[in-house]
């Protein structure tokens, strides 16, 4: 065969399966052509028109039946096949709605979860991973030598001092967070702003999607340019205002000039969150107040780019060259020397010196996709089930249609045919389905995040990449589990005599317990526990976190940040002015007013250590080092009693400390550290002191001891704490907390009444103080996983007694002649009932048994996941395994009943 | 001999065509006539059942078809051989005879009386 006849050929075969009409169009032509030649002929014979007409048809033949058979020849023998079973496929379909129904809402689920989890992590964690792996970054850690802890950020020195390192260093670059009010003159918000080096974009090999980023002069501490780099979400939330770059913006006191903006969807080196403008490192100090000029300033996280040919391992392992940079650094640390630790960037911890705390979301994406994949194959195994019952009941039309001649393979290729449609119709509906419920998470995660601090990165899921892996998971799912059914009822010896199974066996054989064909419902059943359990483990997690000992009462509770250095206000009015404020909100319906530095679950706690003033320590500890890092909060007088902390001895601040107008300088400090500091002595009376502090340092009488409230989600225990008077440690930034029967309603009023008394300061968040804890991002990462592995396992239970259901129909409709033998022969219906309900309660406890061990191998799995649960939590265990044995019974229960109302007659005669 | 028409046995008409075809290009009345004339009108052919068997042919590639223009002036189909065709004609052709050599042979066989 020669090129030209190749070519030929394939251009046949294009025109036939592809340019159908002008094959068409053609072929009529040409027998039209024979037709008017014949009737001609026939005219010229001496006919009559018409006659000669009808002599020609007749002499042509059935031009119907030519047709076809030339538009049979145009198209391949495997097409014309394909064609034909799907089409078969489809009418079979079509005429059994229910079992298509529950196919495809099956498949659909389990593709369809799959499909979100997927788009989650493959932002989430492969995007990030790929990104680090592909630019070769690590996250630089500071320890001292000789010590498993004690991290510590770098400083500046340190910063410029490691750039030095290529020898495995090919670039570093570094970062702190800050906490600031940002925004146009008049809507400034308290958000996360990132003071960075020049290289920092570079080193991400990230482009502005407008403007430039910044030159190494802007970032050079001391260069004080104040020039900032927008998020491209801080553009958004502007209303994406015109001409953005070449503006202003104000961050706390100075206003800066927009050189840029990142591209979208660009958060830093972290995932999901991140701040919302970056400034040069030289503005730290204006924003900040970290003037990294100064050598003690230990504030910046390094991340560096590895030399081309190092991994993260290889490199740990030739850092001593960089170690003795570090070590060179003026002025010698009196601690010890110390060393450098390398790791992988942390995608979810916004500036941690230490590496050992992680949110771990690399196992939470990798569980996920596990688990979610663990539903498409429950999903699956589901489908298996009802494919092979059906497959069963079909078998009088297989086994017919095997003796006329067909072989296995083709009629094979026809079930799978079925099945793929089914899955296609299911990658359809997941796709709608996935669509909705990822338009429903981006709304709800929109809503929740409003009022946060960061930038949170939720791109739209839905795009060319989800739809191809939606396909491949249909396409996959109908390979694996319709091939066995379909195998399995075409196996010849199943076939003994047509002339029997048209008659009807009587299926004696499968009233066994269990057969082999129950497998893939066992097995499901088991996974179906698995996936149970560890919903049950999740949503107790979000319990355990909605009922943990908060320490406060956040109901009942309006709340104002207040900072009064973004206001044109003398500093030294600024107390007067709280003072005034808290006097002039005690407004009708209010039942107390109170100003604090700071609130629990912000994130913003500073750690200051706590010494007794006299230089006593507890016996056995060492004075020297007896000092206690402790929460500082600066609080009015009646905060502690309106906010619900628990005064376990002792007294609240009075009048005067309160306002600072006299009385001896006191303090309250928690239980925790009242221990530490004084043992079991008593500690009111005593006096404890601040290192430190400036002006505001010395001695301060213990006048109260608290039960400290707790301070994040994660935390073991609530941190110690100090709370001082703001009269006598004053405080700037301030939480005006307001006591009111319902703080929503009462929102407006105290936002109209700060604009009256309080014109002038800049009101940077005004919610119900229950939003710090219900909208806390750990919490709703807490509530989040609760919901994601709630659906996986409400899947999973919907699926299992689905399963549960097709199955044991079938089975009922298969044994309509044994059941409706043993009835004539005297079985009361009860016994019917009972001889089926036995049978699934045993497949039930099979399932389970089988199910047991996964998922407590799963709770293992998760259990680094879990917010304070046992992963062994036998309760949640026996109720899953409850629920799913309830389930299963009652998908039995229905056909069995059916089953009781065979009428042994009509059953005997007919099947 | 008889005149008696004779049903096509299967199989031979794609010999038929072939064979038509190797006497130059010609659209599908053409072939019929051509196929009456060769056979005295000997061979029962419903006319129309000829365009399957071209289509299939053409499909193997062992005939190729063009548009053209017909002696009466009206555009037509024509098909000619194709140098697999030609093989293949060759290949029947010698199956055919080689099995109407061997049938005649057979029959040729002495009766017993």
């Amino acid at each position: 065969v020669n090129l030209a006849e190749f070519f030929r050929w394939l251009r046949l075969r294009w025109r036939g399966l592809f340019q159908r009409r002008g094959h068409e169009q053609a072929m009529n032509d040409e027998m039209k052509f024979h037709l008017d030649m014949l009737i001609a002929e026939n005219v010229a014979a001496g006919m009559a028109p018409e006659e000669a007409r009808s002599a020609a048809l007749r002499e042509f033949g059935d031009t119907a039946t030519y047709r076809e058979e030339c538009r049979d020849s145009w198209r391949p023998a495997f097409v014309t096949g394909l064609v034909g079973d799907f089409a078969h496929a489809g009418r079979l379909l079509r005429r059994s709605p229910a079992f298509t129904a529950v196919a495809v809402v099956t498949l659909a689920l389990g593709i369809g979860v799959n499909a979100v989890v997927f788009s989650l992590v493959r932002d989430s964690v492969l995007r990030p991973l790929w990104r680090d792996r592909q630019l070769n970054l690590a996250t630089l850690y500071n320890a001292r030598v000789g010590t498993e802890r004690s991290f510590r950020f770098f400083s500046h020195p340190e910063f410029l001092a490691l750039q030095d390192a290529t020898e495995v260093f090919a670039g570093v670059a570094a970062m702190g967070f800050q906490d600031a009010a940002i925004g146009p003159e008049d809507n400034l918000q308290r958000r996360l702003v990132a003071f960075v080096s020049a290289d920092y974009f570079s080193l991400q090999a990230v482009r502005p999607a407008e403007g430039r980023f910044f030159t190494p002069e802007e970032a050079r501490p001391g260069a004080s340019v104040p020039v900032v780099v927008a998020n491209h979400a801080l553009w958004e939330r502007l209303g994406r205002p015109a001409n953005f770059v070449g503006s202003t913006l104000r961050i706390e006191n100075r206003t800066y000039t927009v050189i840029g903006v990142t591209p979208p969807g660009f958060v830093g080196l972290h995932v999901g969150i991140g701040p919302e403008a970056w400034i040069p490192l030289g503005e730290a100090v204006h924003v900040a107040g970290v003037d990294l000029a100064k050598p003690a300033e230990t504030r910046l996280t390094l991340f560096a780019r590895l030399q081309p040919d190092l991994s993260i391992a290889t490199a740990a392992t030739r850092l001593e060259a960089a170690d003795r940079r570090l070590n060179m650094v003026p002025p010698l640390d009196q601690l010890g020397a110390r060393r450098l630790v390398l790791m992988a960037p942390a995608h979810g911890d916004l500036g941690n010196p230490s590496p050992e705390f992680s949110v771990p979301l690399g196992l939470f994406g990798g569980m996920s996709l596990a688990l979610s994949c663990l539903v498409l194959l429950v999903a699956c195994l589901n489908l298996a089930n009802l494919l092979l019952a059906r497959g069963v009941a079909r078998q009088k039309e297989i086994a017919i249609r095997l003796s006329l001649g067909a072989t296995r393979w083709r009629v094979v290729r026809g079930l799978l045919a079925e099945g793929l449609l089914l899955a296609l119709l299911g990658g359809a509906l997941s796709l709608a389905l996935g669509q909705w419920s990822s338009d429903l998470l981006l709304k709800w995660a929109n809503e929740a995040f409003a009022a946060g601090k960061f930038v949170l990165k939720i791109t739209p899921f839905f795009d060319a990449s989800l739809a191809l892996v939606t396909l491949g998971f249909s396409v996959l799912a109908t390979l694996a589990f319709s091939l066995w059914p379909a195998l399995r009822v075409t196996r010849a010896e199943l076939y003994p005599d047509l002339k029997q199974i048209a008659g009807g066996p009587v299926r004696a054989g499968r009233s066994r317990l269990l057969a082999w064909g129950d497998a893939p419902l066992l097995v499901q059943l088991g996974l179906s526990l698995a996936l149970l359990f560890s919903a049950a483990l999740f949503i107790r997690g979000a319990q355990n976190a909605r009922r943990l000992d908060l320490g406060f009462r956040p109901a009942g509770l309006a709340a104002a940040q207040l900072d009064y250095r973004l206001a044109k206000v003398d500093p030294a009015d600024v107390a007067r002015r709280q003072r005034a404020l808290v006097e002039s909100t005690a407004l009708p319906g209010v039942s107390a007013v109170a100003l604090a530095s700071h609130v629990p679950y912000n994130f913003d706690l500073p750690n200051r250590p706590v010494r007794a003033a006299d230089g006593s320590a507890p016996a056995g500890t060492d004075p020297a080092k007896a000092r206690f890092w402790s929460g500082d909060t600066r609080v009015t007088r009646g905060y502690l009693a309106a906010f619900g902390v628990t005064l376990l001895r002792g007294r609240d601040f009075t009048p005067e400390e309160s306002e600072g107008s006299g009385g001896r300088r006191v303090a309250i400090i928690d239980e925790t550290l009242a221990r530490a500091l004084f043992g079991d002595a008593d500690p009111l009376g005593r006096e404890v002191a601040i290192d430190n502090l400036g002006p505001q340092a010395g001695p301060m009488e213990v006048v109260g001891i608290v039960r400290s409230p707790r301070n994040d989600v994660w935390g073991s225990r609530p941190p110690r704490r100090i709370y001082r008077p703001l009269g006598q440690a004053p405080a700037t930034s301030v939480f005006l907390h307001v006591q009111v029967p319902q703080p929503d309603a009462f929102l407006p009023t105290l936002r109209r009444h700060l604009q009256t008394v309080a014109p002038e300061t800049p009101v940077l968040l005004l919610q119900p103080f229950a939003d710090f804890v219900d909208k806390n991002i750990n919490v709703l990462l807490v509530q989040m996983a609760s919901a994601l592995f709630g659906v996986f396992g409400g899947i999973a239970l919907v699926l299992a007694a689905v399963g549960v259901f097709g199955v044991k129909a079938h089975a009922v409709a298969q044994r309509t002649r044994e059941i409706g033998i043993r009835i004539a022969l005297g079985a009361r219906p009860g016994d019917v009932m009972a001889m089926l309900l036995k049978q699934g309660a045993v497949q039930a406890a099979i399932g389970v048994t089988l199910g047991v061990g996964l998922a407590l191998a799963a709770g293992q799995a998760l259990s680094a996941m879990l917010y304070r649960v046992n992963p062994t939590d036998f309760l949640a265990l026996g109720a899953s395994a409850g629920l799913l044995t309830t389930a299963v019974l009652i998908a039995c229960w229905f056909p069995a009943r059916r089953a009781t109302k065979v009428d042994p007659l009509v059953a005997i005669r007919t099947e | 001999m008889s005149t008696m028409r004779q049903e096509l046995l299967q199989g031979t008409l794609d010999l038929l065509i072939l064979k038509t075809l190797s006497t130059g290009n010609l659209h599908g009345w053409d072939i019929a006539k051509r196929i009456a004339v060769a056979s005295s009108d000997r061979l029962t052919l419903k006319q129309g059942s000829l365009y399957p068997a071209l289509h299939r042919l053409e499909n193997r590639g062992w005939i190729d078809a063009e548009w053209g223009v017909s002696e009466a002036g009206r555009s037509a189909k024509f098909y000619r051989l194709t140098r697999l065709g030609r093989k293949q004609l060759d290949d029947e052709k010698e199956y055919w005879l080689g099995f109407a050599a061997a049938m005649t042979s057979v029959l040729a066989m002495e009766e017993s009386p």
